[in-house]
């Protein structure tokens, strides 16, 4: 998938309907026109640290629970990278495990959402999550 | 019979048969032998009838015939008083003390006498040596049932002991121990040390614990031993008896109990814990996303299709949701329900008044159209932990508010009292529907409800998460209702000593 502007938001997420709930939500707000939806850790590392990228994204949407490379190496990864640490990291999970919370705030999460059952508030969710990174958040160069 | 008292027997007969001949005897030659002493000795006048007083007289009497011959005594008389002869003529008896045929009487008597006092004194001296032995059998015998008895407790004691010299060699080791490492007696004692038996990485750390000459019974230490096989055991150590008593080399009895049970429930509990956990954690990230979907989509579907679907087909939808988002709260319970049993307490003190306060008025406004009157008490503060009572406290007060929905003005009262059990008992009172109480012990179960649907909602874990938070307390929860007139909660929280 590749696509012409920079990306602005990286969606890691195995599961193709929470994907599509997520890119339905940031569409309903205008906010996936540079969304890059990548399906597992292993394409995403391939993608973060490949060449082909130009441009840092503003926000990684990471879901944490995917098969070969978890959201939790990927997380491990991206923060102990001296370049790409910079980059603003949005765990995106169905799991409010206290582990998973500490974890991930120990190797330097940027936020941790907790994905609503309820759509309404799904959706009123990821629309924060879009406004505050994308617009209200002033990123790296 | 045994010996001795073959012995006694026999001796007792030889007692018997002197006395009897004496006995015999003594009529006849009693007068002479008795004037024949007292010519010489007054003192020896009256004749006793014991054999030991008979002896020593005729020991007297016969010393007295070879020492004081009639050449001698003379000899003695003149030294004493310079006249000689005249002792021996002049004696005022006037017996002739060295007639023969008295000499021979009383030779004949005095030699009986002698061998009877012999004899007795043999008697009584064996009889003696006889009841001594009699007694140190007895206190033998005594010894070695107590000896043996010992060695049979000591062996098949249900623990394992075993001793060890200054040098930390095992000196004696029982049978129990011997069978939990597999080895035979011989292989152990004087051979190895009881270090060599401990496992490599705890070694120094035994070493060190056994070698404190002031270790005391009430030490314990927990070790791993190897076993012949090379399998390890885990076994809780403590000294018995440390021998402080002679000069000989310091030895001390230690005895060690198998801790293999408490290590292999301990290891099957961690064992269920990470299962546990494992599972709920799954539960959490998987279950859950597929009733996002659910709703999701249904979402979309009622939204963007809405013009393609007539009034039924949108109650349908709204089914499918509403049952989505129920299991999604139900999951969310059972997963807050599981966690509590694994959190730890993080005990502080807290003002009940203050957190009751809070929650109710957060509540309250959740209801603007209802009138509810809310009385708080002065509330005792406890030692609990925070986040788990704001939950207790959360889903009484919720319940009270919900199950006052249908009454015209919702009473709620809330107050505290000491029982004198060093417990606080708290209390939340309302005049809601009740319940009957034939249903009281189902009412603190997971997912029990005592109220349909429709009349009031919820998953039915409220009250099971109040149960286990103060349980895990201390403290008791229970409840007294009537149907259509209300209920009463109650739980108590111990008091905690502060310092504690």
């Amino acid at each position: 998938m590749k696509i012409l502007n920079a990306v602005e938001i990286l969606l890691i997420e195995d599961n193709p309907d929470d994907a599509g709930l997520t890119i339905h939500a940031l569409k309903k707000h205008n906010l996936a026109n540079n969304l890059l939806h990548l399906h597992d850790g292993e394409e995403a590392l391939a993608y973060l640290f490949s060449d082909e990228i130009t441009s840092i994204p503003k926000v990684i949407l990471l879901d944490l629970k995917m098969p070969k490379v978890d959201g939790i190496e990927v997380l491990r990864r991206i923060k102990s990278d001296e370049r790409r640490k910079i980059i603003p990291v949005v765990v995106l999970t169905s799991s409010k495990e206290d582990r998973d919370i500490l974890e991930s705030y120990n190797l330097g999460v940027n936020a941790y959402i907790v994905k609503p059952v309820d759509f309404d508030k799904f959706v009123k969710a990821i629309a924060e999550i879009g406004f505050f990174w994308l617009l209200l958040n002033q990123p790296p160069k | 019979m045994n010996k001795p008292i073959l012995i006694g027997f026999f001796l007792a007969l030889v007692f018997g048969s002197v006395i009897y001949h004496y006995l015999n005897n003594r009529k006849n030659y009693s007068r002479e032998w008795r004037y024949s002493f007292a010519g010489n000795h007054s003192l020896h006048r009256k004749a006793s009838t014991t054999g030991l007083a008979a002896a020593l007289r005729f020991r007297a009497d016969f010393g007295h015939q070879r020492f004081f011959h009639p050449d001698m005594k003379m000899n003695a008389g003149l030294n004493k008083k310079g006249t000689p002869g005249l002792l021996q003529d002049n004696d005022p008896t006037g017996k002739d003390v060295n007639t023969p045929s008295t000499t021979v009487k009383k030779f004949d008597s005095g030699y009986i006498a002698f061998w009877v006092g012999i004899t007795l004194a043999l008697i009584s001296l064996s009889l003696f040596l006889l009841f001594q032995i009699r007694k140190r059998q007895a206190v033998t015998e005594q010894f070695n049932v107590a000896r043996a008895d010992l060695i049979t407790l000591f062996n098949n004691a249900p623990c394992g002991l075993h001793s060890i010299d200054e040098k930390g060699f095992i000196v004696n080791i029982n049978n129990t121990l011997l069978g939990w490492l597999g080895y035979e007696k011989v292989e152990i004692v004087g051979k190895l040390k009881f270090t060599d038996l401990v496992g490599k990485d705890e070694q120094n750390g035994a070493e060190q614990s056994l070698a404190i000459s002031q270790v005391s019974a009430s030490d314990k230490v927990r070790l791993n031993l190897i076993k012949k096989s090379g399998e390890t055991i885990p076994v809780i150590l403590s000294v018995v008896r440390t021998d402080g008593l002679s000069k000989a080399p310091e030895k001390r009895l230690f005895s060690t109990v198998d801790n293999s049970e408490c290590r292999d429930s301990l290891e099957r509990i961690k064992h269920l814990d990470h299962e546990l956990e494992a599972f709920s954690y799954s539960i959490s990230h998987d279950l859950r996303a597929p009733l996002r979907s659910i709703d999701g989509y249904s979402r979309i579907l009622q939204e963007d299709y809405a013009v393609k679907l007539d009034v039924e087909g949108k109650r349908v939808l709204t089914v499918i949701m509403n049952n989505a988002k129920r299991m999604g709260k139900l999951i969310d319970d059972l997963l807050e329900f599981g966690r509590l049993g694994r959190k730890t307490l993080q005990r502080s003190h807290l003002s009940m008044t203050g957190m009751v306060n809070s929650i109710v008025q957060e509540l309250v406004a959740l209801e603007p159209t209802r009138k509810i009157e809310v009385k708080v008490g002065q509330l005792h503060r406890a030692f609990v932990d925070v986040d788990m009572i704001r939950q207790v406290w959360f889903h009484l007060l919720q319940n009270a508010i919900k199950f006052t929905g249908k009454t015209d003005l919702a009473a709620i009262e809330i107050r505290s009292y000491q029982t004198g059990e060093g417990e606080t008992c708290y209390e939340v009172k309302d005049n809601g529907v009740g319940f009957d109480m034939q249903y009281a012990p189902k009412l603190f179960g997971v997912f029990q409800r005592l109220h349909k649907m429709q009349d009031f909602s919820g998953t039915g874990v409220g009250l099971a998460i109040v149960k286990r938070i103060i349980s895990r307390h201390g403290g008791r929860v229970w409840a007294e209702g009537i149907l259509n007139q209300g209920v009463t909660f109650y739980f108590t929280i111990p008091i905690e000593d502060e310092n504690t």
